[in-house]
């Protein structure tokens, strides 16, 4: 029988951090991982993270090397990755509808993705530097572990 | 005729499956399977030897236990958090002199007006400087 799922679901915050060495976040969010490696997660990014980190890369800083080192990151198969199905798109779209409703002006379609994520794969938690997770009932990976 | 080989050759196989364990494969053809089916899983099931399935002398598939096919998901999970460790420590220093809070202000940077942001703007004009 498969054991109690271990996924926590990484926003494209994260992988932006960890690709970035100047970035603030940089060192805590590495640590991070090593926390969540020592308590045998996984980490799985939406495939829309990975295209938002690249995107934000490419057009955050003067040049496109880093953006471009994530890529061929992603292309060689680096990080686990789970691909947005017409299910998940869906209920993404509900949760988007919604957070419009209440009016949280602040957060995209791209966020809601990775909260229906994370509900359609029953992943323990989410890893985004983001505060609104917690207000949507899934927990953010720093209240998970003891950093 | 064809169903009695087959039942012998799987309970050679049964012996002999103790020893070899994962690392020697049972060699079966995609009929063998739709044969015998029942025998196929349960050795599988019983010796934890995977099978590997052949359509005209060629492998196509392998047929696992599910505590195999748990072990390889977390051997996965585990060499995928790895190399997403290991992806932060050979990060490239290309001291772009971008902004530091670029993960804080994900949204901002990816969709908003790069006008809006002043290290953006810095770095335009020293683009257009060059040229």
């Amino acid at each position: 029988m498969p054991e109690k799922n271990n996924i926590i679901i990484g926003d494209a915050d994260i992988l932006v951090a960890l690709a970035y060495t100047e970035d603030v976040n940089h060192r805590k969010i590495k640590h991070l991982v090593e926390r969540l490696l020592e308590h045998s997660f996984t980490i799985k990014f939406p495939n829309t993270a990975v295209l938002e980190a690249i995107t934000a890369l490419k057009r955050a800083l003067n040049q496109s090397l880093l953006s471009e080192w994530l890529n061929k990151k992603y292309q060689e198969n680096t990080f686990g990755v789970i691909y947005i199905d017409e299910s998940i798109q869906m209920l993404a779209s509900e949760i988007f509808a919604k957070s419009a409703r209440t009016g949280s002006k602040k957060h995209t379609i791209f966020d809601a993705v990775v909260l229906a994520t994370a509900q359609q794969t029953k992943a323990q938690g989410i890893f985004s530097l983001d505060k609104w997770y917690e207000k949507q009932k899934i927990p953010l990976v720093q209240n998970l572990i003891d950093e | 005729m064809s169903n009695i080989f087959v039942k012998l050759s799987i309970d050679k196989i049964y012996v002999r499956s103790y020893h070899n364990a994962m690392t020697h494969p049972i060699l079966i053809t995609s009929r063998e399977i739709l044969r015998n089916q029942k025998q196929v899983f349960q050795l599988i099931q019983s010796t934890g030897q995977p099978a590997i399935v052949s359509v005209q002398k060629q492998p196509q598939v392998a047929i696992i236990s599910l505590e195999d096919f748990e072990q390889l998901k977390k051997l996965k999970e585990h060499k995928y958090m790895q190399s997403l460790l290991q992806l932060a420590e050979e990060a490239p220093h290309y001291n772009t002199g971008g902004p530091t809070d670029l993960s804080e202000n994900l949204d901002q940077y990816a969709w908003g007006s790069i006008k809006k942001n002043k290290s953006i703007v810095k770095g335009k004009s020293a683009r257009a400087r060059k040229k």
